[in-house]
């Protein structure tokens, strides 16, 4: 409740300084537009020449990627501005107000900066989605429908996790830009659809490296139906990577250094 | 600017990058692993549900050899993706230091530029043959000294145009404060529009030849394909002659905005 | 010695933090090599340091740069780990970073802002009301009186990027200052100020201590700030402690000898430097030899003998013995190497 409250704080906040940036807030809409219209017309050349990918035809495709422009809308919204000035945080030693405030560092940094300019794009993609499941020609239940809403979700919750876990590296490598870029080249693992990997790949994908997870399984659930089986998954992979975090979170705060004023 | 100079810029940035030794092994390994990886399930899948030996002109094994390609040279050709330093400058006002050093700012950050590229050069001159050993090169493709020729062309006036073009999107930043929405935005279209998220050859017929007037196949489609010996010479060499205009027509353009952008320039923070 | 009556608010034993760091060679060819291999070299910040502070009490951390001052307030207030060592503050130890010590204390640094830079001091101050979980009342009532003592009442509502560094600096305190902590470590808050700011923040922290009585510790470059604010003081050298103890008995320890400054009268000429000083070298050092002035460093125990002496000697015109200045001695314990003191 109260760390509810910080954030409609935050939400204050940020609203009130993207205003400053009149530009940014167009070039963003923009970009993400552009952004938008090449994953939408890559699928569109791709299916040009087949019929079915990993046993999705094009309107299931579609569906899949708005799919995941939405958790990529709701990440630059909710984590991204964060996510950015993390490793900075910890390399110029500017965690130190953060870690003698009351309150759970790791949700002060995770959350404290939400960026309002991206506001837009955020109705813009959930615009995207809504026209690809209404152009769908299937049948799509309400309940199917709820079900990959819960599970994009869940798939943001494993990216926001998964992002910054890879960043933490900044703990312990000081110019850490290739580790922390490395999460965005896995992440592409989850621009697909996750039945093309075979093997033990898939394996990895739907549970170490749960980038499956983030669009491609909320997908496969509401076109197959979601099984207990697979629900359980998602919430134990959740749980997984969660703990896996809050184990890195402490165990980097051991080596923070602080650099020195 | 003296060569001498120019050289002691790019000696220096290079320096610079050197520094960096964990992230320098895992950007070019595990990146490379992975951007190939998502593309060679991807065509799998899709020659699996064509059912043809060739899809919009290649074979799996070529088409799984454009995209190592297309990301190699694609590197090179964008350089390091800190393509943001010109307009940092310019709204941070550590400009005001370069407008007093006697030599022009475009070739100065271009031979920063330059120096950057390196640690790419290194990679696709390591991982090129070893890509080409594990995968091996299909019979049908014939690389030659004059389509190797043609590719390092290629691939230099890519390096330009890209460097050009984002030069020119950056100095936007005389005007507007925040403009890495710009700059991403380039490269997002540059990679549907130049070939690397897929090749140029999956695109109906007249979007092909629309393509073919704009700065973008040069970055991947053109460099790849004439390593390959996809392109004929004439093809290639219409391509080139395109992007070469567009490097002119950008170059002009990058300065007329420079000299209006300076006139009103105020040098924030200095 | 007689163990206190109530425990120290802030303990350190044999506290020690050690930092690795890489060398790297100049040139291509250095760069080159540390790509496979680095040199890393272990650099000892702070030494085994043992103290506590008590409430009311503010005591004076000082060193030269890289002493270790930082290092060590860093990790009473819980921000870094130490290597080796314990320390409790408030009953708590610090790293654990425990919500209700959290509660009760205040980090102030004077070189990294706490405050948003976009926005007023009163809506920073709002969600840090959020944070500690401040009372409304008892929130108004702190804002109300810090304000009024740091007058800046009328700047509360102005954009914090807009304000002098000075007024910052005072809005950096009623922040850390909201929740009225029980252990403050200001790490040093007058730096890069002038000099009217400088008091005003001295005066400040001094009526702070005086009505609520926080247990406080204080690094400063500005031998001032000591001198005004701490009448006891912890000396680093080297990242161990040379010295803990009152600031007056530094004096006495440091510097076993007194100044004694003699004034002469300019008419009678033939008293130059060089024969001033030529003449009175027996009686002690010779600091400043000008025209007009000479200035000796006399032993404690010889002090009426040499002024007496002085007054003989020479056509004075005034003569002062005083207490050599307490800054210069500090600095000279700071810089000097390898614990010849101790």
């Amino acid at each position: 409740m109260r760390y509810l409250r910080l954030y409609l704080y935050f939400l204050r906040f940020s609203f009130s300084r993207s205003m400053e940036f009149r530009f940014d807030f167009f070039f963003r809409i923009f970009m993400d537009s552009v952004y938008y219209a090449v994953n939408l017309g890559f699928y569109g050349v791709l299916f040009s020449k087949v019929p079915t990918i990993g046993g999705w035809n094009f309107d299931q495709a579609v569906i899949f990627v708005a799919g995941y422009l939405l958790l990529d809308a709701i990440d630059m919204t909710v984590f991204s501005n964060n996510m950015w000035q993390l490793p900075s945080l910890i390399n110029r030693g500017d965690l130190d107000y953060y870690l003698v405030r009351p309150v759970s560092t790791l949700y002060f940094v995770s959350l404290r900066d939400f960026a309002a300019n991206s506001f837009v794009n955020l109705l813009m993609t959930i615009g995207i989605l809504a026209w690809a499941i209404a152009r769908y020609p299937g049948e799509l239940g309400p309940a199917s429908i709820a079900a990959f809403a819960v599970l994009l979700l869940a798939g943001c919750f494993l990216h926001y996790v998964l992002h910054i876990t890879f960043l933490l590296s900044a703990f312990w490598l000081h110019a850490a830009a290739g580790v922390q870029q490395l999460f965005y080249v896995i992440r592409e693992f989850s621009e697909r659809p996750h039945q093309i990997y075979k093997g033990w790949l898939r394996q990895v994908l739907v549970t170490v490296l749960p980038v499956a997870l983030f669009a491609s399984i909320p997908a496969h659930a509401l076109f197959d139906g979601l099984d207990l089986a697979l629900a359980l998954h998602v919430v134990a992979v959740a749980i997984g990577a969660w703990l896996l975090l809050v184990f890195v979170w402490s165990r980097g705060l051991r080596a923070y250094v602080s650099a020195s004023s | 600017m003296t060569p001498r100079l120019f050289w002691l810029v790019y000696s220096t940035e290079t320096r610079k990058l050197m520094t960096y030794r964990v992230d320098f092994w895992i950007t070019a390994v595990l990146n490379f692993v992975v951007s190939i990886t998502v593309p060679y399930f991807l065509w799998t899948a899709v020659f699996e549900s064509a059912g043809m030996a060739t899809v919009a002109g290649y074979t799996l094994h070529e088409m799984v050899l454009y995209y190592c390609l297309a990301v190699l040279l694609g590197r090179v050709v964008r350089g390091s993706d800190q393509l943001r330093d010109i307009s940092t400058d310019i709204y941070e006002g550590s400009l005001s230091r370069y407008l007093l050093y006697p030599a022009g700012y475009l070739p100065f950050k271009y031979a920063q530029h330059l120096a950057n590229l390196l640690p790419s050069v290194l990679q696709l001159a390591l991982l090129g043959p070893a890509i080409a050993g594990v995968i091996g090169l299909p019979a049908s493709v014939a690389i030659s000294w004059g389509s190797i020729f043609l590719a390092l062309a290629a691939v230099a006036i890519g390096n330009a145009l890209y460097y050009l073009m984002s030069f020119t999107l950056q100095t936007v930043a005389f005007w507007a404060d925040n403009i890495w929405s710009l700059i991403v935005m380039m490269r997002i279209a540059a990679s549907l529009l130049g070939g690397l998220l897929i090749p140029l050859s999956c695109f109906p017929e007249w979007a092909q030849a629309v393509l073919a007037w704009t700065p973008f196949p040069c970055l991947y489609h053109l460099p790849v394909n004439a390593l390959l010996g996809k392109s004929t010479f004439a093809q290639a060499a219409a391509g080139l002659a395109t992007s070469l205009a567009w490097c002119v027509l950008f170059f002009g353009a990058a300065r007329l905005i420079w000299r209006r952008g300076t006139l009103q320039y105020t040098g924030v923070g200095i | 010695m007689n163990p206190p009556a109530t425990p120290a608010m802030i303990s350190a034993h044999r506290l020690s933090k050690e930092f690795t760091v890489h060398k790297k060679e100049p040139g291509l060819r250095g760069s080159l090599r540390a790509l496979f291999r680095r040199r890393y070299i272990v650099k000892e910040a702070v030494k085994a340091a043992s103290f506590e502070v008590n409430e009311g009490e503010l005591v004076g951390l000082v060193g030269a740069n890289g002493a270790g001052k930082t290092t060590l307030v860093k990790m009473l207030a819980g921000v870094i780990h130490p290597t080796s060592g314990a320390a409790s503050v408030l009953g708590y130890c610090p790293w654990e970073r425990d919500n209700r010590l959290r509660r009760k204390m205040a980090l102030i640094m004077g070189q990294k802002a706490s405050l948003w830079w976009d926005l007023p001091a009163a809506d920073c101050f709002l969600l840090l009301r959020e944070i500690y979980q401040i009372p409304r009342p008892r929130f108004e009532a702190t804002i109300e009186m810090l304000t009024e003592m740091l007058e800046v009442r009328e700047q509360l509502k102005i954009q914090i990027r807009r304000l002098s560094l000075g007024e910052r600096m005072k809005m950096e305190l009623v922040a850390a200052l909201l929740h009225e902590p029980r252990v403050v470590f200001l790490d040093e808050p007058t730096i890069g100020l002038d000099l009217t700011a400088q008091r005003a923040i001295r005066e400040f922290l001094l009526r702070y201590l005086r009505e609520h009585r926080p247990a406080m510790l204080l690094t400063s470059h500005y031998m001032e700030d000591i001198e005004k604010l701490c009448e006891r003081i912890i000396i680093l050298r080297e990242g161990e402690i040379v010295y803990d103890g009152p600031l007056a008995r530094v004096v006495a320890t440091y510097a076993p000898y007194k100044v004694v400054t003699a004034h002469l009268d300019g008419a009678q000429g033939a008293w130059s430097a060089e024969s001033a000083a030529a003449a009175l070298g027996g009686l002690g050092e010779v600091a400043e030899a000008a025209p007009g002035v000479v200035r000796l460093h006399v032993p404690r125990a010889e002090v009426a003998r040499s002024a007496a002496a002085v007054l003989r000697e020479l056509p004075v015109v005034d003569v002062t013995i005083e207490e050599p200045e307490i800054g210069a001695i500090i600095e000279r314990i700071m810089r000097e190497r390898g614990g010849a003191e101790r």
